[in-house]
């Protein structure tokens, strides 16, 4: 796939020169040719996107294709408005006396939820809580969060802890722009008994 | 009607069409750097992400992949392996920036970027794609071995640029075309009305990704609705003004222009700026590196005679 490298001055002035000669060998050459015309091919088809509910290729050998070669070529980045003002998230523990405490939501050491917000935490926590797709790595994370709880506080603690998120949704430009008010207010609690949540 | 051996000549002078391979160096150099600030930023969260201890379960992460797992976190699972890990990435970026054993760094960096984008799915954001499909399109294109660390301990001005295929060049300035125009061609088969009726960058600039959202969005709804269309114009036109020769530097331009804003009002997304700031380089002619390296060996040169006075 290197190319060669032409030390000859005449062919320094000339990079007009064209042809497989750029590559060592008659068969690599081809190879490498026919390789380039049909990702060329692919990379040309995937300009035209796929209908929504049809991300998943279907064809295995095509799909192995698009992982080996860079992925499926879904360029869908803000293809909607985001529909969060803001998001935090946090655990809360309560206690044998119904004292609450609070303690970080980020495995493996409960590190607090990164404020000010970073893209990585904020996709993740996007995607655990609001991709239906995704609910079972949503309930598996409820899972790890009690171990983890209960190594660090005993396994009293099972039934007595909840992931609380709170988050403010955008309201619609037209309201805003009467009262002046951004978002309304939303917390919801999380805990392996209620993965779907519950409203506070 | 062609005959199959005239339409091959056709693709052969398209894709093997001798372009300086010092294009290819700027590509190599740049992809690694931002590799590398990928990777230094992936750090801190690296337990977070990849080990088992982490909040992606390891075997939905598995079983979601489709048609197979491919990563090499199915081996290195436990917080010392992930380290371990990381800190190998980072030795083969740096020697793929420095152009030493170019070929399996490369293929290294395709490696880990198809490994962690499987292994933590939830956690991708658009610069960890575009990296993933730079690594594969670095590793197939000709390395660019006139700027490397050995030809520059062998001493500058003594290895001449060599003319390789454009193979590569091509393919990368594919990709670019592919990631601008998929995502207008998305906009239009599945029109957003927020797209449409031009109100997308006001709720985006009351969107958390916001470095300042506040009231200050609704005055001025105007010039964000200008916004919101001409960043579909820009999405159009960048590819095309890049691909051109004259229009090459207006593409530049316009591309830097609206990634720098998107970077300046969003927060955190600095890596992608960079990431897409590096695919431009794709579209570099040999007059451009000549200069670059002229520009270079002068400040070098300067700085040299300074530091001897």
């Amino acid at each position: 796939m290197n190319g060669e490298h032409l030390r000859d001055p005449a062919e320094h002035r000339n990079p007009d020169a064209a042809g497989t000669e750029a590559v060592k060998g008659r068969v690599p050459a081809v190879l490498l040719l026919v390789f380039c015309c049909w990702h060329a091919g692919f990379l040309i088809f995937s300009i035209l996107p796929r209908q929504p509910g049809q991300e998943n290729p279907g064809n295995p050998a095509m799909d192995l294709y698009r992982l080996l070669t860079g992925g499926r070529q879904v360029w869908n980045v803000f293809q909607t408005i985001p529909p969060l003002h803001a998001f935090d998230a946090r655990v809360e523990v309560k206690d044998e006396t119904g004292a609450r405490t609070t303690t970080g939501c980020v495995l493996p050491d409960l590190a607090p939820y990164p404020k000010p917000e970073r893209s990585r935490y904020f996709v993740l926590f996007h995607r655990l809580l609001l991709t239906s797709s995704k609910h079972t790595f949503f309930d598996a994370y409820l899972r790890k969060l009690e171990n983890r709880l209960s190594s660090q506080r005993g396994s009293g603690i099972i039934g007595r802890w909840s992931l609380v998120i709170d988050t403010e949704y955008t309201r619609t430009l037209i309201y805003s722009r009467g009262d002046g008010v951004l978002s309304v207010f939303a917390t919801r609690s999380f805990n392996p008994a209620n993965p779907g949540g519950i409203s506070q | 009607m062609p005959s199959i051996s005239q339409w091959l000549r056709l693709r052969a002078h398209l894709l093997f069409r001798r372009v300086d391979e010092r294009i290819y160096a700027a590509v190599r150099i740049a992809f690694a750097a931002v590799a590398l600030l990928n990777l230094i930023s992936l750090w801190p969260d690296r337990q977070v992400l990849f080990s088992d201890a982490g909040m992606i379960d390891h075997a939905l992460a598995r079983s979601e992949a489709s048609p197979v797992y491919l990563s090499i976190f199915a081996l290195a699972r436990s917080e010392l392996a992930v380290t371990g890990c990381l800190l190998f990435t980072g030795f083969a970026l740096v020697m793929l920036m420095a152009g030493v054993g170019t070929r399996p760094a490369a293929l290294w960096a395709l490696v880990w970027h198809v490994s962690y984008t499987a292994r933590a799915p939830l956690s991708n954001t658009g610069w960890d794609l575009v990296l993933r499909c730079f690594s594969f399109l670095v590793l197939v294109s000709p390395a660019g071995k006139c700027w490397s660390l050995p030809a520059l301990i062998r001493g500058c001005g003594t290895t001449i640029p060599a003319f390789v295929s454009c193979h590569g060049l091509m393919l990368m300035r594919l990709q670019v075309l592919v990631i601008y125009w998929q995502a207008v061609l998305r906009r239009l088969v599945v029109p957003d009305p927020y797209w449409v009726n031009g109100e997308f960058l006001s709720y985006f600039m009351l969107s958390h990704y916001a470095r300042w959202p506040g009231k200050w969005v609704l005055d001025y709804e105007g010039f964000l609705a200008f916004g919101t269309y001409a960043i579909q114009i820009a999405e159009l036109a960048i590819p095309v003004l890049l691909w051109v020769k004259k229009t090459r530097w207006w593409g530049c331009l316009l591309g830097f222009a609206m990634h720098a804003g998107i970077s300046i009002f969003v927060r955190d997304l600095g890596l992608f700026f960079l990431s897409m700031m590096m695919t431009y380089l794709a579209f570099l002619r040999a007059e451009d590196v000549e200069g670059l390296e002229r520009l270079l060996k002068r400040r070098f040169t300067r700085a040299g005679q300074r530091g001897n006075d």
